[in-house]
């Protein structure tokens, strides 16, 4: 029977098929269970930097929003070979344009990372008090930045403020007005701002930070007297002054201008440079300095040709110009502004002609400009000089279509409806949400 | 898991098994096989004594020997592609007089033995739908692909070479797409080992859609016979992978004779096989005047001569030398080389029989710097130590190396750069640099400045034991592997291109692809009785998926001779990761013949794979067949028109887990959202626990016949495919900080029917007589999307869409009506008017609103909804990327040793979306170059033209996606075209060989289609089936002429 001395180990090879699901159990090595995720001090410290690094991204700070309000409006032009980029050059974005639904999704991106946050913290053993609420204010903050921009952009929107965990038909939110976005807004930057101390660290939110920010958002919603008090906190806070020059913003990281800045290194990189600077000179030259912009300058304004080029005969943005390694911070909010949003709130509160003046003036003086001629004295003509300051001080850094609009001028100055103040929602949320309904004129 | 590496185990016990020695008398059995139609010997044939579990294959002159064949009677079969069985009863004493076998051929090839999963079966007795082709149907081809192979010659069998690049990826589509997220690529099996597929370059460059593919690293020539499993039935026992066709591939093995020695060799010449015409320097000055014109007015308002202008001429004046006309197409395309060289041998005793095999293939692309080169070696083994016993295996080494350069959809791709380019530009400076004023990079300083190449190792082998427990059953087990190791290297100089300005930048990657597979079945075959026969196997197999990625990236480079990281003043960015899955499975098919007229057949497969959620770890794939050989029924005997008939229906249902990540069903927060050089994490994934493989259920029903005395056989199949739980990354409201989830939602059907028919026009007995074949295949398919999450369409590339009810990927966009030809039929804002009620007023006078800088000469849009104004609304269905018909036709034809093979492959009916035009065609404007269709242009003196006019900026977005690029894509092209000679064999043996032929091929000599752009056969993202059919700077299939011999000693 020797032949049977092969036959049954052979038959048990062939038979020792029985299930055992243990080689089929494998785990990620990039990633880890969310259940798992925020549960530990670390895990909070962790889910914090992410929620930083949310606003880094290409379809915010990293490039679009950095661009886009400037192309929607008369700083930048299209040169580029996007089609994207090119309708809001056009001013009439179509709703199926991606980078405005990719932008629209980085934005509840971090807004879903801070709400993560915002949930977890409560329950994480081992965290003080003392932590908990920084970080609690920092979410804040953060989930208040990003939510400003959303309705900056669109007006009023979905305010969500859980944590996504699933897909269900509560996942369908309608959009809030925007005036309840903005409130959300004012009382959590306003609650950050009382959490957080005010101390300069330009890479986190901070008091100051907050306060900032809560100008700002002031200024939008028309509570000048608020606006001006907040302003004037950062500016009396001592914790920052304005550089010596224009360009020291940009050239040195970090300043004591700077309230809140994104940090980008060799290892965070961004694509502002490239996209601004020709192909001569290792870009892509996606948008340019509209001719008429750099007209605009007066003589001797030391901000022109800090923000803009000349190559070949073509204009280019250099305000962002580390092309090699593509580490050039992004400024979020920095004292500049608080003297202009100062200004701007003081002219709109009447206030005395000389104080709004003076606030101009340290910003144009730093820019190599003498100061305004005391004939500029009418609220009107306050305002306008405040608007035209603004478009030159904050070339290339997100505010200029925002400003033509605050100050009600977009219509005439872009020749647009006014139905295209806003963006639209984009057509890809629309189609997948139908509690949502589109800006009108979409 | 140990229990499944137990297997492995007993494969190396049973390898280490003493031989045991037989004692019986016993003697040889020799003989000849030659064809009945040439009378030429028959090399390969399957020479075997069923009963003893014998056999070998015939040599080049088509002799055998069977030795220890035990004294008595005993039949001997003798088993040839594409001609009938034969069989002999003869009586094995111990002198024989040598056999002399004439195989006759059949246009049905019935008694072939066709590969299936896990085994191998007569055709006569397959009820599934299979496609099978000898190797040497395409052996002279300068094919470098196994895909290649196929192309045209199957039904059903659907393969289109993306474009013309090297080494890059090719779409293979089995019965339509069944899947949306990508995966519609059939399983690859060698030798009972699944394949690594798709494409592991380690570099993060985009090269546009043209990848690579880990399939091409196979060298058709040492493959003997590819069966390609098509419906349910066939496929059924590959289980959750079978959904997109099976294909089987079967490498040569040794035979019982002296080595016979074979060389091969052929070199070529591959050059463009058709340009399109772009405008030159004077005709460019004028289009783009004419545009400056349009937009700002007559120069002449304003003292000017020209608009455009050499430097110092107009306004908008190019600081370019005068009479400059660069034909940047020209600049960078060549002549390029293409050529393989090989050698093997083949041969062996009864105990041991080997085939080695090594080749050297070499190929320039016709762009620079694309080329790529491949070195094949080959060895399978076979031995048996004692009579039921066979150990055996098979190893194939191949180093591949392809040198890419960017294409497509990339805007540094030197042939894309190369179309864009306006004429003005030199392409030095008079200094010898690179002229780099160019609108887009310099095409010819990105051709040959920047490096890209992927150096690829693999090893695919597997080692097998079978024993023979009784006569009627064998138990088997293997241990498959197949690895992959690839080396990736990139350089863009310091010294021009994109990465000048970061002082040059340099990648260097690596990707490691492991797959092991174990195996073990249990195969029976008994007969009971002369009417009833049971066949079958049962077996389990485990496979085992680990994949490693690592990657540099470095910048500032001293100058451009430094070209590796080591040299890098900054280490730009870094990264590795790793990740594994794995199948286990266990499968069986039960076979049942009844008189040889009737047979069912049952499969099934039980999968379990990491990579479905936790609810759904296990997948059951059931089939069932049913064939019912009517032709051997006595009632058919009464005529002699249909011979052979035979009717065929199947049943069953596969997966596809292709699209499916290895992680997609998990909850996941991901690494690398780090701020201020610190560690972060961020949500990246949401749960989906009841994940699983996309489940296709197919019908398939089929006849095969003959006709005029079996000389043309017909083989007909109509099927229907229905895919269900299709895997969609479904968007998901964006405001959950999440765009999607990965479900199982949606649904689509192929419907098809296809036809092949073979036929053997003229046959002579002369060995150097006239003989005419030819070989037809028609295949239609229709696809249709049944189903989509909330039925919402999913658009992506230029105009594909996914919509219910249509076609996957077909082209949505607007249609056009013609152009403007006066200012009354367009609609303006006028002042103060609202959006509303502008577009009210258009509508009611029957206009529609496009853009306020619309002119007469622009592009009317149909306003398809009627609301007064152009928008996305308007958008339908233009066009579609699949062919109604498709096929191909062979024609050989032998006399007196000279041999012609012509193949032509056509497909008909589908369109093409030629994105390129986008840009070439936008007239005037952004100073891309265009095609000569720019001299048609709408002016006023020429309105009776469907080119609109030229116009700086395009205000009125005439290039916005339309009709107006979609293109019939239908062609018919003469694929191959071989003219040989065979010596006589009186000369070749002057030669010292025994064989000796020559020959001259043509591949794609000539190509009928009224596509305009440069090849109709195009993908420009690659494998894709959503974004079929779209050109957008793909680079054409050369044209290529080969000269080559084939020699054997």
């Amino acid at each position: 029977m020797k032949r049977h001395r092969y036959l049954w180990p052979i038959a048990a090879a062939v038979l020792l098929s029985t299930a055992c699901d243990s080689p089929l159990d494998t785990n990620p090595t990039d990633a880890i269970d969310s259940d798992d995720a925020l549960n530990t001090p670390r895990g909070i410290e962790l889910g914090l930097n992410g929620a930083y690094r949310g606003l880094q991204t290409s379809d915010l700070y990293g490039k679009v929003h950095m661009v886009y309000p400037d192309l929607y409006a008369d700083n930048l032009e299209f040169t580029g070979t996007f089609q994207t980029d090119r309708e809001v050059a056009l001013r009439n974005i179509s709703t199926s344009n991606v980078q405005i639904r990719d932008t629209w999704f980085a934005l509840y991106d971090g807004i879903n990372r801070t709400n993560n946050l915002l949930d977890a913290i409560p329950g994480v053993s081992g965290l003080s008090p003392e932590e908990a609420e920084q970080a609690t204010a920092e979410s804040l903050f953060l989930r208040s930045l990003y939510y400003s921009i959303l309705v900056m952009y669109h007006g009023g929107v979905p305010l969500i403020t859980e944590p996504s965990r699933g897909v269900d038909e509560s996942s369908q939110v309608p959009r809030a007005s925007e005036g309840e976005v903005w409130n959300r807004v004012i009382t959590d930057l306003e609650a950050a701002s009382a959490s957080l101390a005010y101390e300069f660290n330009p890479v986190r939110a901070t008091a100051g930070a907050a306060d900032a920010l809560l100008a700002r958002v002031y200024l939008e919603t028309g509570e000048y007297a608020l606006a001006r008090d907040k302003a004037t906190a950062v500016i009396e806070s001592g914790i920052y002054q304005l550089n010596d020059d224009y360009e020291s913003n940009w050239t040195t990281k970090r300043t004591r201008e700077t309230i809140f800045t994104l940090p980008y290194s060799i290892n965070t990189t961004n694509s502002l440079a490239f996209w601004f600077f020709p192909d001569a000179l290792g870009g892509r030259r996606g948008f340019a300095p509209t001719q008429e912009f750099f007209d605009a300058h007066e003589d001797g304004d030391a901000r022109r040709d800090f923000n803009i080029g000349i190559n070949g005969g073509d204009l280019f943005g250099k305000k962002y110009f580390r092309i090699v390694n593509e580490d050039d911070d992004v400024v979020v909010l920095r004292l500049a502004e608080m003297y202009l949003i100062r200004a701007e709130a003081n002219a709109r509160l009447n206030a005395d002609a000389q104080t709004v003046r003076d606030d101009i003036d340290i910003v144009r003086n730093r820019a190599g400009l003498p100061d305004l001629p005391a004939t500029v004295d009418t609220q009107q003509e306050l305002l306008d000089a405040v608007l035209n300051e603004r478009r030159f001080e904050f070339a290339f850094e997100g505010h200029r279509f925002f400003d033509l609009r605050r100050f009600g001028v977009a219509t005439t100055v872009l020749g647009i409806t006014p139905e295209r103040l806003l963006f639209p929602i984009p057509q890809a949320e629309m189609d997948v949400n139908p509690a949502l309904e589109q800006n009108p004129g979409y | 898991m140990s229990r499944i590496r137990w297997l492995g185990a007993i494969v190396v016990a049973l390898v280490a098994l003493p031989a045991l020695a037989v004692g019986q008398e016993r003697g040889s059995v020799t003989g000849q096989v030659v064809a009945g139609d040439t009378q030429q010997p028959l090399q390969g044939v399957d020479v075997s004594i069923p009963q003893l579990g014998i056999g070998t294959m015939t040599d080049e002159r088509g002799r055998f020997l069977l030795n220890n064949v035990p004294f008595g009677e005993h039949e001997i079969q003798f088993n040839y592609i594409g001609y009938s069985q034969a069989t002999q009863t003869i009586t094995v004493g111990a002198q024989m007089a040598p056999l002399m076998i004439t195989l006759q051929v059949d246009a049905l090839r019935l008694d072939e033995l066709v590969v299936i999963g896990y085994g191998q079966e007569r055709r006569r007795n397959v009820a599934g739908a299979t496609a099978s082709m000898a190797q040497t149907q395409v052996e002279e081809l300068p094919i470098t692909s196994v895909n290649q192979a196929l192309q045209g010659r199957l039904t059903g069998v659907q393969v289109v070479q993306n474009s013309g690049t090297p080494g890059a990826a090719i779409t293979v589509r089995v019965r339509g797409a069944s899947s949306i997220s990508g995966g519609n690529e059939p399983l690859y099996v060698i030798d009972g080992v699944p394949m690594n597929q798709g494409d592991f370059s380690g570099l993060t460059t985009s090269f546009g859609g043209q990848g690579i593919d880990a399939i091409s690293d196979l060298n058709p020539s040492e493959i003997e016979r590819i069966d390609i499993l098509k419906d349910a039935s066939a496929a059924a026992i590959y289980g959750s992978r079978a959904s997109n066709g099976v294909v089987l591939i079967t490498t040569k093995r040794g035979t019982v004779d002296r080595p016979e020695v074979a060389f091969s060799g052929y070199y070529g010449w591959q050059s463009p096989w058709r340009m399109v015409d772009f405008l030159n320097t004077e005709q460019y000055m004028e289009v783009y005047n004419d545009g400056l014109t349009n937009r700002f007015g007559d120069p002449a308002d304003f003292g000017l001569d020209n608009w455009y202008g050499f430097e110092g001429e107009g306004v908008f004046d190019v600081e370019v030398p005068r009479g400059v006309d660069t034909d940047w197409l020209d600049e960078v395309t060549r002549t390029a080389p293409i050529s393989n060289f090989e050698a093997s041998v083949r041969g062996g005793t009864e105990a041991v029989r080997y085939f080695v095999a090594g080749s050297m293939l070499k190929q320039e692309g016709i762009v620079q710097p694309m080329g790529y080169e491949r070195l094949n070696g080959r060895l399978n083994l076979d031995y048996s130590p004692f009579d039921r016993l066979e150990l055996g295996t098979n190893i194939s080494l191949a180093r591949s190396i392809t040198d890419r350069a960017r294409s497509d959809n990339n805007i540094y791709s030197p042939w894309a750069n190369a179309i864009a380019n306006a004429p003005i530009f030199p392409v030095f400076n008079e200094d010898g640099s690179y002229f780099t004023e160019t609108t887009y990079l310099n095409p010819v300083g990105m051709a040959r400045e920047a490096e890209a190449e992927e150096r690829g190792t693999r090893i695919i082998g597997n080692a097998f034991a079978q024993y023979q427990l009784t006569d009627w059953l064998s138990v088997r087990g293997s241990l498959g592997l197949d690895n992959l190791s690839m080396r990736s290297r990139g350089f863009d100089s310091p010294a021009f291109g994109p990465w000048a300005a970061q002082g040059g930048q340099a990648q260097a990657g690596h990707t490691y692809a492991n797959k092991v597979t174990y195996e073990g079945t249990l195969s029976f075959n008994r007969s009971f009785g002369d009417m009833h026969e049971v066949s079958g196997v049962v077996g389990s197999s485990y496979e085992d998926n680990t994949e490693e990625w690592s990657w540099v990236q470095g910048t500032q480079f001293p100058t451009e001779y430094f070209k590796y990281i080591t040299s890098a003043a900054t280490i730009a960015d870094g990264s590795s990761t790793r990740d594994e899955n794995a199948l286990l499975s266990f499968f069986g098919r039960l076979s049942y013949t009844y008189a040889d007229k009737i047979t069912t057949t049952f499969n099934i497969r039980r999968d379990g794979s990491s990579r479905f959620g936790s609810a759904n770890r296990f997948g059951t794939f059931p089939s069932a067949s049913i064939l019912y050989r009517i032709g051997e029924e006595d009632f058919m005997q009464n005529q002699n028109v249909i011979h052979d008939l035979a009717l065929r229906a199947s049943y069953g249902v596969t997966g596809n887990q292709q699209a499916l990540g290895n992680f997609a069903a998990r909850g996941l927060f991901g690494g690398g959202a780090n701020y201020d050089d610190l560690p972060g994490i961020s949500p990246q994934q949401l749960a989906n626990p009841e994940l699983k493989w996309e489940k296709t259920a197919q019908l398939n029903l089929g006849t095969d016949f003959s006709l005029l005395n079996r000389r043309v056989g017909i083989t007909f199949d109509y099927y229907r495919k229905k895919t269900e739980d299709l895997l969609i990354a479904r968007p998901v409201p964006l405001t959950t900080g999440f765009e999607d989830i990965w479900s199982n939602v949606g649904s689509m059907e192929n419907e098809g029917v296809e036809l092949a028919a073979n036929l053997l026009l003229v046959q002579s007995s002369d060995a150097r007589g006239f003989n005419w074949t030819a070989t037809i295949n028609l295949s239609h398919n229709r696809n249709e999307v049944t189903a989509l999450y909330n039925d919402q369409p999913i658009n992506s590339g230029f105009v594909s869409r996914v919509e219910v009810g249509k076609p996957l990927g077909f082209f949505f966009a607007h249609k056009t009506a013609g152009l403007f030809q006066s200012e009354d039929e367009i609609c303006r804002t006028l002042p103060g008017e609202t959006t509303g009620a502008r577009n009210a007023r258009c509508a009611a006078a029957g206009l529609a609103y496009q853009t306020e800088g619309t002119a007469p000469g622009d592009i009317r849009f149909v306003d398809l909804n009627g609301d007064g104004v152009i928008n996305d609304d308007d958008r339908t269905d233009i066009g579609s990327p699949w062919p109604d018909l498709e096929g191909g036709i062979t024609n050989t034809i032998a006399f007196m040793g000279f041999d012609v093979s012509a193949f032509v492959q056509f497909s008909l009916g589908n369109e093409v979306y030629n994105a390129m035009r986008i840009y070439t065609d936008q007239y005037g404007s952004f100073e891309d170059n265009h095609t000569t269709r720019a001299l048609d242009r709408w002016t006023p003196e020429n309105t009776n033209t469907n080119e609109p006019r030229a116009v700086w900026g395009d205000p009125n977005n005439n290039t916005r996606d339309s009709d107006r690029f979609v293109e019939d894509g239908s062609f018919v092209r003469l694929k191959n075209l071989v003219v040989g000679y065979t010596l006589p064999t009186s000369l070749a043996g002057r030669l010292g060989a025994r064989t000796a032929r020559i020959y001259v091929q043509g591949q794609n000599l000539l190509t009928g289609t009224d596509y305009s752009g440069f090849d109709p056969e195009v993908n420009y993202s690659g494998q894709t089936s959503i974004t079929r059919g779209t050109d957008f700077y793909t680079l054409p299939q050369p044209r290529t002429i080969t000269i080559g011999f084939n020699l054997g000693f």
